[in-house]
């Protein structure tokens, strides 16, 4: 449908004959996050931001990351693109990305995030779009020029190709009159429409992941919905994953494949989409699809809160870090010793002693803990 | 009429036009009208959540009736036992005393509480301004309030700093019952808030209400919340109310499209949800430059050419002997709109009950 777009000759299917490769990857993964730590350092003190975050996102796939605020979930996106702020740094773990047509993997985490590599992958393999549409669009630029700027900084094309580029993605997002709106300036725009030109612009240059951190918060229902159908028709239509970050349940449901739940920098569960509505395990997770108030819920039903707030990031962290607030915890346990991923179902990796003597220990965390 | 003899609130034609000047002699060349004439009440004791995307007077409404800002036309009356007065056109001393009946919970934890001011302070203030009491028995009522929205009456010392953003909303809380208001008004009050803690905020709302028997203006864009809490519910769109009716007669037969599709919109957390929703195209409409007719028309799919020529009233649609049912909508009675139907939790249920914190 959008001819600008795809380059034939990279399809995912030629990792299948992938030769020597440092850390053994599976054809279809994209991203695989291995026990990926990071610091920030403040004046009140060191703040442990992910605390061990192991994360993979196959191709072609939608994966959603929710988590309250401070649990990580943008900590982690930025780690992905190497912009996490000056005040912190990575001080361990993997980031294992398979670019497009690439024959090795390359470990994010270990790159310098100013070298031309990593710049190269930048805008062009992983794009992202952020929640405020106004504050991340430049207000001097036009829509146009910001496209033309992607496009030209990873592509040797014409001005002349990109702006037709750059109009073409205009229509793919869906805004009308893109030969037109290819010259107005953001502030021109409503707030749906300019998530939609920030859209345009992470879609550029034709990215394998898309990070959208809260694309939608900041949008009203009926153009959240506008939006959410968007993403979803460009991941079907470029075949490109999403790793959506939200703390929204409802746009996970509408969207995900694959979920992970957040909490304290760590992952404490993840699932299929379906797992982990139906049968969530985590009592982290059981609270937090408790607590949403839903639309349709029958009278007089009492939300279920989880008690307690989130510690102060600050704090240090024994045993597992939800075990202050969980109604389940197993005293003597759950205090003391941090609990190790495990597999309840296939595919479906959760994070509590409750479910130590159920399965044993799953093959990728087991060296975990 | 038995339906006005527990009136507490009763606005009738509120309209707000905000003046728009242009060039250099600042010629007024036109208004944004957020909020055109509208007329709703509220009874004593109950919760009305009033819905709307940005944009559609919601908030304006709520200042108007605190008089943050002075209404262009139309009336509020504030009914107590004994006396009605007209808020939209008092002033002076005699405003101020009806300000103390009615009290703000603001969306912003953050914004909303001084810090340089202590909880003390913050949750004494509208004491010291408003009564007569003495230091030590505004410390005694602080505490009791503290108490009440679940805090540790021995952090009154402390800044709000030291609080997360869940405990202070409950200081913000705490300050806007301290001289047992008439009416509460919310402005989105627990949108600022995350799942977890906006639920515990939620419940200790609905507890109050109980306990002390609030009547609330509670405005959100937060559908479910808004469900979850209100005894009614208005919808707006902009500057109009569009329909208005009970709770539960709006979310499972809505008489208005523009309720269908905010209905349709909202992301569920339930995986089965398929997105038969109906998508509005377009953008919400400028309340600067309103369309003709009925406002939705340009979004909706049922529009006709009557929608396009002629505004459509707010008129009482409910079956004889139903509770009323208002809905602006031409074709109000022809329509079937789909509605959300009482779904049980599509997870188990849990095994016990948390109560809230206490700090």
């Amino acid at each position: 449908m959008q001819p600008t777009l795809t380059q034939p000759s990279n399809n995912g299917t030629e990792y299948a004959t992938l030769t020597a490769q440092p850390i053994v990857n599976r054809s279809d993964t994209l991203i695989d996050i291995h026990d990926l730590h990071v610091k920030f350092r403040t004046n009140e003190g060191i703040v442990h931001a992910l605390r061990g975050v192991n994360l993979q996102i196959r191709r072609g796939e939608t994966f959603g990351l929710v988590g309250e605020s401070g649990s990580g979930k943008s900590v982690t996106a930025q780690a992905i693109l190497r912009i996490i702020p000056t005040s912190g740094h990575i001080s361990g773990g993997n980031i294992l990305f398979t670019p497009r047509g690439a024959e090795q993997s390359l470990d994010l985490a270990q790159i310098n995030p100013h070298s031309c590599a990593m710049r190269k992958v930048r805008g062009r393999d992983i794009a992202m779009i952020f929640q405020e549409p106004m504050t991340s669009l430049s207000p001097v630029h036009t829509i146009g020029a910001q496209i033309i700027e992607a496009v030209r900084l990873h592509e040797k094309v014409s001005k002349k190709t990109a702006r037709d580029r750059a109009i073409d993605l205009l229509r793919l997002v869906g805004i009308p009159r893109p030969e037109l709106r290819v010259d107005s300036y953001s502030f021109e725009l409503s707030g749906g429409m300019r998530q939609r030109a920030m859209i345009a612009i992470a879609l550029s240059c034709d990215p394998s992941l898309l990070i959208a951190d809260e694309p939608t918060t900041a949008l009203d229902v009926t153009i959240q919905a506008q939006i959410l159908e968007l993403l979803q028709r460009l991941q079907e239509e470029l075949k490109m994953s999403i790793l959506m970050i939200t703390h929204n349940l409802g746009v996970i449901a509408a969207l995900a494949h694959r979920v992970a739940v957040m909490y304290l920098g760590q992952v404490v569960e993840e699932g299929s989409k379906e797992q982990l509505f139906a049968n969530p395990r985590h009592p982290y997770t059981q609270g937090l699809l408790h607590s949403v108030p839903r639309i349709g819920a029958p009278k007089g039903e009492r939300l279920w809160a989880i008690s307690g707030t989130v510690p102060s990031p600050y704090a240090q962290v024994i045993g597992c870090a939800f075990h202050p607030r969980c109604d389940q915890r197993i005293a003597g346990t759950c205090d003391l010793h941090y609990p190790a991923t495990r597999t309840v179902d296939q595919g479906h990796f959760t994070a509590c002693h409750l479910y130590e003597t159920d399965t044993p220990n799953a093959v990728e965390s087991a060296d975990h803990g | 009429m038995d339906d006005h003899a527990h009136l507490l609130l009763d606005v009738r034609g509120l309209k707000k036009y905000f003046p728009i000047h242009k060039g250099f002699f600042k010629r007024h060349v036109g208004d944004v009208k957020a909020v055109d004439d509208v007329s709703f009440f509220i009874r004593r004791g109950e919760t009305l959540g009033l819905v709307g995307e940005s944009g559609c007077g919601k908030t304006t409404i709520g200042r108007l009736i605190l008089r943050g800002y002075k209404p262009t036309a139309g009336a509020i009356e504030f009914i107590t036992p004994g006396s009605t007065v007209d808020l939209a056109t008092l002033e002076g001393e005699a405003l101020r005393r009806q300000r103390s009946k009615i009290q703000m919970i603001f969306q912003d934890p953050y914004a909303s509480l001084n810090p340089r001011m202590t909880i003390l302070e913050i949750v004494g203030e509208p004491l010291v301004c408003m009564s007569d009491h003495s230091r030590a028995q505004i410390r005694e009522r602080v505490a009791e309030l503290l108490q009440a929205v679940g805090l540790n009456p021995n952090y009154a010392n402390r800044y709000p700093h030291a609080f997360s953003g869940g405990q202070r909303q409950r200081i913000g809380i705490a300050r806007a019952l301290a001289l047992n208001p008439d009416l509460i008004v919310a402005d989105e009050a627990v949108s600022a808030l995350d799942v977890s803690i906006q639920a515990q905020v939620v419940n200790l709302l609905e507890d109050l209400q109980q306990s002390l028997g609030l009547t609330t203006l509670f405005i959100s864009h937060d559908l479910g919340v808004v469900e979850h809490i209100s005894d009614r519910v208005a919808v707006m769109y902009v500057g109009r109310l569009v329909e208005i009716g009970a709770t539960d007669a709006l979310f499972r037969t809505p008489k208005h499209p523009y309720t269908e599709a905010l209905l349709s919109a909202v992301p569920r957390p339930d995986p089965d949800y398929k997105l038969e929703r109906m998508v509005l195209q377009g953008e919400v409409a400028d309340p600067a430059n309103r369309p003709s007719g009925c406002a939705f028309h340009p979004r909706c799919p049922y529009a006709r050419e009557i929608c396009r020529v002629q505004e459509p009233p707010l008129i009482n649609v409910a079956p004889e002997g139903h509770a009323p049912h208002l809905s602006a909508c031409h074709f109000a009675d022809e329509l079937d709109l789909k509605g959300v139907h009482i779904t049980p939790h599509p997870v188990a249920a849990r095994p016990a009950y948390t109560q809230s914190e206490s700090a």
